[in-house]
């Protein structure tokens, strides 16, 4: 039970002092600045996924010839309703997902690193077990993606239906859903990396290279190789919702998610201070 | 002799082929202020890290109130601790970082705050209260330092060297402040300093090189053995080997160029000053003060001698 408390205690203190942070209050203006921007920008925009990838990458095939050549899409209704989204939705879900990810990154990437390098893991350690502030500092984690996440995934999903007609929320919301439980992995790697970083600095730098180096090659893939069917397939699964990307993922994250979360625990708890 | 406040038996730490303590063995028993004494190196800060459970001691026991602690296991808020290198939670004021640590020893409610202002009043820290830890100069750091330990009243507070790179004003405060907790709670001062250690403690522990030479009250300490005279001088003393003979078997010291101790032990000290007063004179040496009084710092260099 005071193992409860002490998690829940220490969880939701280094949560709210998070948002005090210098570098949180910019990350999150600059958030805020960008999305306003794209808003502004996007919001009346006639320009759909189809007309998009027409102009850039097949200039040969229409939205209902791509599908067809992909075979079974063509059977699809999402398929067809992809293609015809407007642009500002992918353009969104770039902001909701994945930038919104780095910045919640460089939040929280120093979530035991700061204490370590600034000394308070030892007053912290005085008062409760290794064990609880590991789960306390993993909670405080969790509930920063969970929160931030939760608001750019809605904030997402009322300017995509506010944009266009043609989609509902409910067309948003599953996709939406998906993406957020592929992060959970991320979110244990990023606690794993900030247990063992020995300073902040190194903790911000290792952040930022993991979500590159598991991010970038996805949008590169997405945005400057779009070979036919390679290209198609490999949008169907990322950035296009698909309710199987999520069930196809449940087991592997939970895997993983709990092989870092374990891994991390069993190192930190016989750790010096 | 009832429950020690701390026992410490054969304790060991290595850190790869450096062994910082070997087969340390001590007692402080309750309500004492002890001192802590040892040079650079000796192992004070490692035996306070162990002790605190920041460090997993290779070796050796350690109890607290008689009840063994586990290495690396949280003090559950018996022991108090102001680390050596002690930083804060900067941006975050006085009172939120001890509402925090009041909490995680279970303190909630109405006493939470009760709590928060008995060790900011204990401390003279009331009026920064709202103030950031990054406002706050060397000496209150010293002071919030001492709170955050006093929080939830430990039975044994570890003091690591509070007295270093304060003012004379500060220090002073300090000290009062570690005087008035006298009785209250065990408090274990470690520092270099001495003369400051002598006029607040009544207990002492003195390492080296991850040894215990001594441990015992400090009148037992100052009284033990041998005895010194203090010559302050004017210029540094040569040929010592000169006075050594002259006083043989006694030894003199020189702790620094011109600091010279000698050891009077059972020899009537008249005669010893006399036979040394002689040969100063003797090679022009001024003398600018001679101070017999038995000290700390000259009980610990005859426990380092020995």
């Amino acid at each position: 039970m005071n193992t409860l408390i002490h998690i829940w205690i220490l969880g939701v203190d280094e949560f709210t002092q998070l948002f005090f942070r210098r570098r949180a209050i910019i990350a999150l203006a600059l958030y805020a600045f960008v999305v306003c921007f794209v808003v502004y920008g996007f919001h009346r925009a006639d320009h759909t996924v189809n007309a998009y990838l027409t102009e850039q990458g097949m200039p040969e095939m229409k939205g209902d010839e791509v599908l067809k050549k992909m075979g079974d899409l063509s059977q699809l209704p999402w398929a067809k309703t992809i293609l015809n989204w407007p642009l500002t939705f992918p353009l969104f879900q770039f902001l909701a997902i994945f930038w919104m990810t780095e910045l919640i990154a460089i939040m929280s990437c120093d979530i035991v690193s700061g204490d370590r390098e600034r000394g308070t893991l030892r007053f912290l350690f005085l008062r409760t077990s290794r064990s609880a502030f590991y789960a306390g500092r993993f909670l405080a984690h969790l509930l920063l993606y969970v929160i931030l996440h939760v608001l750019s995934l809605a904030l997402l999903t009322v300017v995509t239906v506010w944009s266009s007609e043609k989609l509902t929320y409910g067309d948003c919301i599953t996709p939406l859903l998906a993406y957020s439980w592929a992060l959970i992995p991320l979110i244990i790697l990023s606690l794993c990396m900030t247990l063992f970083a020995s300073s902040i600095s190194s903790s911000i730098v290792g952040s930022l290279l993991k979500l590159h180096l598991l991010w970038i090659p996805v949008f590169f893939v997405i945005l400057y190789d779009l070979h036919p069917m390679m290209s198609w397939r490999t949008l169907t699964g990322i950035v296009v919702p698909l309710d199987q990307f999520a069930t196809a993922n449940i087991l592997g994250n939970v895997a993983i998610a709990l092989t870092f979360f374990l891994l991390g625990f069993l190192i930190f708890r016989r750790s010096e201070v | 002799m009832g429950t020690p406040a701390l026992e410490i038996k054969g304790l060991e730490k290595k850190f790869r082929r450096l062994r910082a303590l070997a087969d340390l063995t001590f007692q402080v028993p309750q309500g004492v202020t002890c001192a802590f004494v040892g040079a650079n190196g000796a192992g004070k800060t490692t035996t306070f890290s162990v002790i605190g459970g920041f460090l997993r001691p290779t070796k050796g026991e350690i109890f607290i109130q008689g009840v063994p602690v586990k290495p690396l296991s949280q003090a559950e808020g018996r022991v108090g601790v102001l680390p050596q290198d002690m930083r804060f939670f900067e941006e975050r004021t006085v009172e939120s970082q001890l509402v925090l640590f009041a909490r995680l020893v279970g303190i909630s409610g109405g006493t939470l705050h009760e709590e928060v202002t008995r060790v900011l009043s204990a401390v003279g820290l009331s009026e920064k209260r709202t103030e950031p830890a990054r406002a706050l100069s060397r000496g209150m750091r010293v002071r919030l330092g001492i709170a955050q330990a006093l929080i939830g009243s430990p039975e044994l507070l570890l003091l690591d060297e509070p007295l270093a790179g304060l003012d004379p004003v500060v220090r002073a405060q300090v000290k009062e402040l570690i005087q008035e907790l006298h009785g209250k709670v065990t408090v274990i001062v470690s520092s270099h300093e001495l003369g400051e250690l002598q006029t607040f403690c009544d207990y002492i522990v003195a390492i080296d090189r991850g040894h215990c030479l001594f441990s015992g009250p400090m009148e037992e300490a100052l009284g033990a053995g041998d005895q010194f005279i203090t010559y302050h001088l004017g210029a540094a003393p040569r040929d010592l080997q000169e006075l050594e003979a002259r006083i043989s078997p006694l030894p003199a010291i020189v702790e620094n160029e011109t600091k010279l101790l000698v050891q009077f032990g059972t020899e009537s000290p008249g005669r010893v000053n006399e036979k040394v007063l002689s040969w100063l004179l003797e090679k022009k040496i001024p003398i600018l003060q001679v101070i017999h009084q038995r000290s700390l710092e000259e009980a610990y260099l005859k426990f380092v001698t020995k």
